[in-house]
């Protein structure tokens, strides 16, 4: 039974019925983010699962929520993760319940942001982030030696950030992000966690300046990868981001919207933590631009590598609803 | 026919074009694609001077074609190597010192342009054992680096910003791709001659673009292409009795012209 005492050392339990299904022994939230990607939760209805946690206070209410289990019984609860439950219509239960859980997450979480945005404050305080950390230090560039481009550009992106960076044409976005890929040579800095040299990153131009040429799309997906790499791997990517039908099509033969497909397959088999988009959706149709957003945002859910977009779409950057750099004049605002 | 091949200058002949036939169009569509067209054609003109260092100096051929191939590409990637790999510029000046040099050399030596001009057609028929080696060496090379470096070959033609972030040594497959297309220039010399070099290098690729649908087959196709044009052009040239290169050149644009493109 979910309610009875949890077994010794075991933190959490997952009970199918009476039948328990997962245990952990972790601390912290720890548990919670095991359960999310070790469960195998296809092969069970959420309606029949009942978690027995040790303590639960608002982030803890958070993950599980999330998670989707209707039934939950706790040790020890906190009145903030009671009300969060029951907002949410969850069937929990308790042994005691506490004022607060003395926890640094208690305060991390904003009851009334979403779950999601919360989930993702909680993932990156977990480490749980496959992003890295970019730091942007002093970069000023210029192409004659006079007039700069940038000027004294510094900015940290931390793991799994994702940021809009908005101006206007010619404000020095796209060359602020070449600069970064060490396209340009720059004065400054630019570190990839924390050490200078462009590492992990992928790369996804608005123009591609190509004649079209025999190009299968699985070959730009791979082209990012070493040998070694097979084919599952690239298939899986495709079939992520929706594009493994088009394997065998000419990538010149696509619309945009489907081009961008491919190319985000192309940073996800590439393991990129770090997506560096510029312009990606100024060719595409309204259809594609919501498609797009609804990709990355997906991507920043499951992945959260750290995203520099640069966009001044109006659609995408509403939609999208992330935090934005303005540069202008080659300063950022 | 069959008693004509048992000669050993036909024979090796034979060997050293279907290699070179098959081999040659894989420089060809990194010719194609990396727009190396202007190099190409300060290659060729190189070899003119190589031919009239040659003459000159009384120099053994091939050896002087190759370092006089080398050192052109050395100079124009020294001298034209920007951000982009737009070598136009320096390829110009380049290819017209080259001739201006072999013309000047030629007068003071009073060896007649003639034989320098006559150098430029080659012959398979001519080609000696050495030769044969090094073109069967050039043919692997060409193979084992395609095979080998696909993925980063097929990086570098898709962009070279992309190419250049994920941080490949970018630069150097350049000068190797730029460096294999200066040998293959030289040695197709002894072959078809300057004038007809694209019968196998730019034809066969030209011919595998109406049909390829990837990357990979595009080179397969010109490896395929490239060998069955060295092949029938060759027999056609004995056939007929008529000089290889052309024979080849004409195979090519028959090819070009038969080969229906593929619908998508």
């Amino acid at each position: 039974m979910y309610t009875d005492a949890l077994s010794d050392g075991h933190t959490l339990e997952l009970f199918q019925n009476d039948k328990m299904v997962f245990f952990s022994s972790g601390k912290w939230l720890h548990p919670l983010f095991q359960l999310e990607n070790e469960f195998p939760w296809s092969e069970y209805s959420k309606d029949e699962l009942y978690l027995h946690d040790s303590i639960s206070g608002i982030a803890a209410a958070t993950l599980t929520i999330r998670l989707g289990i209707r039934h939950v019984y706790v040790d020890l609860i906190s009145e903030g993760a009671l009300a969060l439950y029951e907002m949410h219509g969850i069937c929990v239960s308790y042994k005691a319940k506490t004022e607060r859980i003395k926890c640094v997450t208690e305060s991390m979480i904003d009851i009334n942001a979403s779950l999601d945005e919360n989930y993702i404050k909680l993932r990156k305080k977990a480490n749980l982030t496959s992003g890295l950390r970019l730091d942007v230090e002093h970069l000023s560039f210029s192409y004659d030696g006079k007039r700069k481009v940038l000027d004294d550009v510094s900015f940290v992106l931390n793991s799994g950030d994702t940021v809009i960076l908005e101006g206007e044409n010619g404000s020095g976005k796209s060359t602020l992000i070449k600069c970064i890929l060490s396209l340009l040579k720059y004065d400054g800095k630019v570190l990839f966690d924390g050490s200078v040299g462009v590492k992990d990153t992928a790369y996804i131009k608005q123009h591609m300046d190509l004649s079209p040429y025999p190009l299968s799309c699985y070959e730009v997906v791979s082209m990012a990868l070493g040998k070694k790499v097979g084919d599952e791997e690239i298939e899986l990517s495709m079939r992520r981001t929706g594009c493994y039908e088009l394997k065998d099509r000419n990538y010149f033969s696509l619309s945009g919207g489907e081009q961008e497909k491919v190319n985000i397959a192309r940073a996800l088999a590439g393991k990129a933590r770090l997506l560096l988009l510029d312009e990606p959706t100024a060719s595409l149709d309204k259809e594609s631009k919501e498609n797009f957003v609804s990709l990355v945002s997906s991507l920043a859910f499951s992945e959260m590598p750290t995203i520099l977009l640069v966009s001044h779409d109006k659609l995408v950057n509403d939609n999208l609803s992330w935090p934005r750099f303005h540069i202008e004049g080659g300063r950022l605002d | 026919m069959i008693e004509l091949l048992l000669l050993p200058p036909i024979l090796r002949g034979l060997v050293a074009i279907l290699a070179a036939g098959a081999s040659f169009p894989l420089s060809g569509v990194m010719v194609l694609r990396l727009n190396l067209l202007p190099i190409r054609y300060t290659l060729m003109h190189g070899l003119i001077l190589g031919g009239a260092l040659s003459l000159v100096f009384s120099l053994p051929v091939l050896p002087t074609y190759v370092i006089a191939s080398l050192a052109i590409v050395f100079l124009v990637l020294l001298i034209g190597r920007g951000r982009n790999l737009n070598l136009g510029i320096s390829s110009s000046v380049l290819m017209v010192l080259a001739v201006a040099v072999a013309s000047l050399l030629t007068s003071l030596s009073d060896v007649p342009s003639k034989d320098t001009l006559d150098m430029l057609w080659g012959s398979p028929f001519t080609i000696g054992k050495a030769e044969l080696t090094a073109f069967l060496l050039l043919s692997a090379c060409l193979f084992i680096y395609v095979v080998s470096f696909f993925r980063t070959i097929s990086l570098i033609f898709f962009d070279r910003d992309v190419a250049l972030s994920i941080n490949r040594h970018i630069k150097l497959h350049e000068d190797v791709m730029v460096m294999l297309l200066a040998l293959t220039v030289a040695l197709s010399m002894r072959f078809v001659g300057a004038l007809l070099i694209d019968a196998l290098l730019i034809i066969p690729v030209i011919c595998a673009y109406k049909v390829a649908r990837s990357l990979k087959t595009l080179f397969i196709y010109s490896s395929l292409f490239g060998f069955l044009i060295a092949f029938l052009g060759y027999f056609a040239s004995l056939y007929f009795d008529v000089p290889p290169s052309g024979a080849i050149a004409i195979t090519s644009g028959v090819f070009y012209i038969l080969i229906p493109k593929r619908k998508n």
